[in-house]
C-alpha cells in the first residue's frame, strides 16, 4: 500500500476491513468499547495514592483551595451542591487538558519537594537518584530504576526497555535531577494509560 | 385574510373525538398557512393516547420496554402541534373512524417505509430505539442491527468457536464470553467501585491467579464484592448516583450560609446509600418507612420512628429531622428535603410528583415522556389554567399524578399556619387548593392509587422503576446508554432483578459480566 494511501486509510478507519472477524461472529458482536475518561475523584485518588501525597495538597490554587474543587467540572466531576450540576459533563471540555496538566505538574512537583526535604533514607518516591545533582546520566542505573519506580507507582506495571530509554532521554546535561524527576513523573502521569481506563 | 383572523382546530395532533383533549382552539391563520399544522382534511387534533396505541401495536418497540413511549416519536412539538417526518407519514396513512384502530392500521401500513430516509425502515427504528422521524439521530445506540431480536437476550454474542471443546465448556460454566479481558475488567471494577486504580502489588497478585477463566472470574467478582462494601462506594460513588434524584441545593440545605435551611438532604443521601448497598432491596427507595443514621465508625444504621429536628427555618419552624409519621412515609419521595425542596410554596405540588416520576421511573413529563392521560383531567383544581389545550397535553397526566402529594406540607411560611415541612395533613388540600372537592383521584401509569404510599408501592413494582434504576447503574458502569447489541441482555438483566433479590449489588455483578465490560470489541 502506498504511504499516502495508507495514511488516508488510517484516517478513515478503514484499514481493518480486510482483517475483521468473519460474519458468523459479527452478527452479535458488541460494539468496540472505548477507553473511559478517569474523572476527577479517581484521578486525584490515583495521583495521591501513587505519590503518597495528601489529596488536599497535591495541587492548590493560591495556596489555599484544592485544584479538585477549583477545576472539578473540567476534570469531569459533577457539582450538585453549588451549581446544580447533578451529572458530570459527558465529554472533556476545552479546559480539561489544561486542568489535567496543572494538577499533574503540581502533584509531581510536590512529590519531588517532599522528598527533597527529608533525608535520603526517608524519601518515598524519588529514591533512586540524587535529587540535588546538577544533572544526571541517562545511562545511569539509578535513572532507569527511578523510571521503573514511577511506572510501577503510576501505571501499576514495569516499564519496557523502550519506555525506560525514552523517559531517560529527559536527563540531559542541562537538566537538573530535580527537574528530571518532576518531568519524568509528569510524562508518565499524562499518558493515555494513566488518564483513561 | 385580515390580520388576527384565526382558524379553528383541535389542540394537538391526532385526536380521539371522545377525548377531553378535543378542545376547539383558535390559532392565528398565519400559523396554519405556514404549514406548522398539517393534517388530513384539516383535522389536526391532540392525541396523548397515541403512545399507548403505539405500544399495543408494536409491543417490541424499544420505547415500550419498561417505558412509556414519548410524544417525540412523532412530534417535534405538541403545542403548537407539529410533527416529524414519521408523524406526518402516519397522519397521511390515518383513515377516518375510531382513532386507536385507525392509528394501529397506519402503524402497520407504514412499518416498511422509511420516513426519515436514513435507510432504516420505520418498524426497525421503533424496535432498535432510534427515532423513525429523525434522520440525524444516531444517538448512543451504536452497533449493528440484526433485525430479529426476541428480547430474551439469547442472541447476545454467542461464544465464538475456539475450535475445540473448550468453547462449549466455557459457555456452559461462565456467563462471560471468550476473549473477555479479566484484567481490564479488574481495573475497571477498582476504578468504578473502589474509586481508585489497583496498585502495582494488587496487579501483581492478580496476575499470579491461575490463568483459567474460572479462577479469574471468581477473583474478579470477589474484588467487586470488596469494592461494593468500600467507604468510597458508600460515601462517594453512591451519593453521586443519587444527586439527580435528590437534587441538593447548598444554599437551603443544612449548612445554608444564609440561614434558610428547608431540610437536611444528608438524610436522603444516607437512605439512598443504605438501600443501594449491602444486598438490600432497592424497592425500599420508594417503600422505606425508616431512615438511616451514620454510626461512629461511619457505617449506616437504620433508625425507626420520628426523628427530632435540630434546626430552625426562617419561619421559626423546626427542620433538619424527619417529622413525617412512618405510616405516611414512602422512602426517598417523602423525606423532609424532597417534600420541602420540590413542593416549596405550591398549593398543588406538581413539582414533587413530577420529580418522583422523573427520578424513580425515568419519565420526564417536561420532555413529553410518560404521558398517560386520565379521562376528564385536568380539572384545574387550583385555577392555574392548565385545562387549556396546550397545557392539558401534559397536565392530563401530571395533575392526577399529583393529587395524593397535596396532603404533604412543602415549605409553609404562612404565620397563621403552624405546619412543619414534610408532614402529612389531611386538611391541607382543602385549605390550600381553591377548588379542591375531596373526590380527586390520583393515577399512576393508568392505574388509580389511593395515597402516596400506594403510589410508591405501585411504582416500586413497575417495569419503569426497575428499568430506570438499572439504567442508572448501567450508565455509571459504561458512561453511555446500552448499545443495540447489548439491549437484549440489558432488558433481560433488569427484568430478572427480582430473581436477584432486587439487590443493586447483584445487578452490578451482572453488568460486570457484559462483554463490553471486559473490553471486547
Amino acid at each position: 500500500m502506498k504511504r499516502s494511501l495508507f495514511i488516508v486509510c488510517v484516517l478513515l478507519g478503514a484499514c481493518n476491513a480486510e482483517t475483521s472477524a468473519d460474519a458468523s461472529t459479527q452478527d452479535c458482536a458488541p460494539p468496540a468499547e472505548s477507553l473511559r475518561w478517569k474523572r476527577a475523584d479517581v484521578l486525584v485518588n490515583d495521583l495521591a495514592g501513587s505519590l503518597e501525597l495528601e489529596q488536599a495538597t497535591i495541587c492548590t490554587e493560591l495556596g489555599t483551595t484544592p485544584c479538585r474543587e477549583v477545576h472539578g467540572i473540567s476534570l469531569g466531576a459533577s457539582e450538585p451542591f453549588l451549581n446544580t450540576l447533578y451529572e458530570p459533563l459527558p465529554r472533556p471540555m476545552v479546559t480539561t487538558a489544561l486542568a489535567i496538566d496543572r494538577v499533574m505538574l503540581s502533584a509531581c512537583r510536590r512529590g519531588v519537594e517532599r522528598d527533597q526535604r527529608v533525608a535520603s533514607d526517608e524519601r518515598v518516591v524519588f529514591t533512586h537518584i540524587e535529587l540535588g545533582a546538577a544533572s544526571l546520566d541517562p545511562a545511569d542505573a539509578g535513572v532507569k530504576a527511578q523510571v521503573h519506580e514511577l511506572y510501577q507507582r503510576l501505571l501499576g506495571r514495569d516499564a519496557t526497555d523502550d519506555e525506560v530509554a525514552m523517559v531517560a532521554e529527559l536527563a540531559t546535561d542541562d537538566v537538573s535531577a530535580e527537574t528530571f524527576a518532576t518531568l519524568a513523573c509528569f510524562s508518565i502521569a499524562t499518558t493515555t494509560e494513566f488518564l483513561f481506563y | 385574510m385580515k390580520k388576527g383572523r384565526t382558524v379553528t382546530i383541535a389542540s394537538c395532533s391526532l385526536l380521539d373525538p371522545s377525548s377531553r383533549f378535543r378542545r376547539e382552539t383558535r390559532v392565528p391563520w398565519w400559523l396554519v398557512a405556514a404549514g406548522v399544522i398539517i393534517g388530513p382534511a384539516g383535522s389536526a387534533h391532540a392525541r396523548p393516547l397515541a403512545p399507548s396505541v403505539l405500544c399495543q401495536a408494536v409491543p417490541d418497540a424499544a420505547e415500550c420496554s419498561g417505558q412509556v413511549a414519548a410524544c417525540s416519536t412523532c412530534h417535534t412539538s405538541t403545542w403548537p402541534p407539529n410533527w416529524n417526518e414519521y408523524g406526518l407519514q402516519l397522519m397521511g396513512a390515518l383513515s377516518s373512524g375510531e382513532y386507536a384502530e385507525a392509528l394501529t392500521e397506519a402503524l402497520r401500513a407504514t412499518e416498511e417505509l422509511d420516513a426519515d430516509g436514513d435507510g432504516i425502515a420505520n418498524l426497525d427504528e421503533l424496535r432498535r430505539g432510534t427515532n423513525p422521524g429523525e434522520p440525524d439521530d444516531p444517538g448512543d445506540w451504536t452497533g449493528d442491527w440484526t433485525g430479529d431480536w426476541t428480547g430474551d437476550g439469547s442472541d447476545y454474542c454467542v461464544v465464538p468457536s475456539m475450535g475445540d471443546d473448550r468453547t462449549a465448556e466455557l459457555a456452559s460454566t461462565l456467563p462471560v464470553v471468550e476473549g473477555y479481558d479479566f484484567e481490564r475488567a479488574y481495573r475497571r471494577v477498582h476504578v468504578l467501585y473502589c474509586g481508585r486504580s489497583p496498585s502495582y502489588d494488587e496487579l501483581r497478585d492478580w496476575r499470579g491467579i491461575a490463568p483459567e477463566p474460572e479462577s479469574r472470574y471468581l477473583a474478579l467478582h470477589e474484588a467487586l464484592s470488596v469494592c461494593l462494601t468500600s467507604e468510597y462506594w458508600r460515601d462517594q460513588g453512591l451519593p453521586r448516583l443519587a444527586d439527580p434524584l435528590i437534587r441538593p441545593v447548598s444554599s437551603i440545605g443544612r449548612d445554608s450560609m444564609v440561614n434558610v435551611s428547608v431540610g437536611d438532604y444528608q438524610w436522603d443521601y444516607r437512605l439512598f446509600s443504605y438501600v443501594m448497598s449491602g444486598g438490600r432491596d432497592i424497592r425500599d427507595l420508594l417503600l422505606a418507612d425508616y431512615h438511616v443514621q451514620r454510626d461512629d465508625d461511619g457505617s449506616l444504621v437504620r433508625v425507626e420512628g420520628l426523628i427530632p429536628s435540630d434546626l430552625t427555618n426562617p419561619a421559626g419552624r423546626p427542620v433538619g429531622g424527619q417529622p413525617l409519621e412512618p405510616g405516611y412515609r414512602a422512602g426517598m419521595i417523602t423525606t423532609q428535603w424532597f417534600l420541602a425542596a420540590n413542593t416549596m410554596f405550591a398549593d398543588l405540588p406538581r413539582g414533587t410528583a413530577s420529580q418522583a416520576y422523573r427520578a424513580y421511573l425515568g419519565l420526564d413529563i417536561a420532555r413529553l415522556q410518560g404521558i398517560v392521560p386520565v379521562p376528564d383531567e385536568p380539572r384545574d383544581v387550583d385555577r392555574k389554567g392548565v385545562a387549556a389545550a396546550q397545557c392539558a397535553v401534559c397536565h392530563s397526566t401530571l395533575d392526577p399524578l399529583t393529587y395524593a402529594f397535596a396532603y404533604y406540607e412543602g415549605f409553609p411560611l404562612d404565620p397563621m399556619n403552624p405546619a412543619i415541612s414534610g408532614t402529612y395533613d389531611e386538611s391541607r388540600p382543602s385549605r390550600r387548593v381553591v377548588d379542591w372537592q375531596g373526590d380527586e383521584q390520583t393515577w399512576l401509569l393508568g392505574q388509580p392509587v389511593d395515597s402516596v404510599v400506594d403510589w410508591s408501592q405501585r411504582a416500586a413494582q413497575s417495569d419503569e422503576f426497575r428499568r430506570n434504576m438499572a439504567l442508572r447503574l448501567f450508565r455509571h458502569a459504561f458512561d453511555r446508554e446500552p448499545s443495540l447489541a447489548e439491549r437484549p441482555a440489558f432488558d433481560q438483566t433488569w427484568r430478572g432483578w427480582p430473581e436477584d433479590g432486587w439487590s443493586a449489588d447483584a445487578l452490578i455483578h451482572r453488568l460486570v459480566d457484559f462483554s463490553t465490560f471486559g473490553g471486547l470489541q
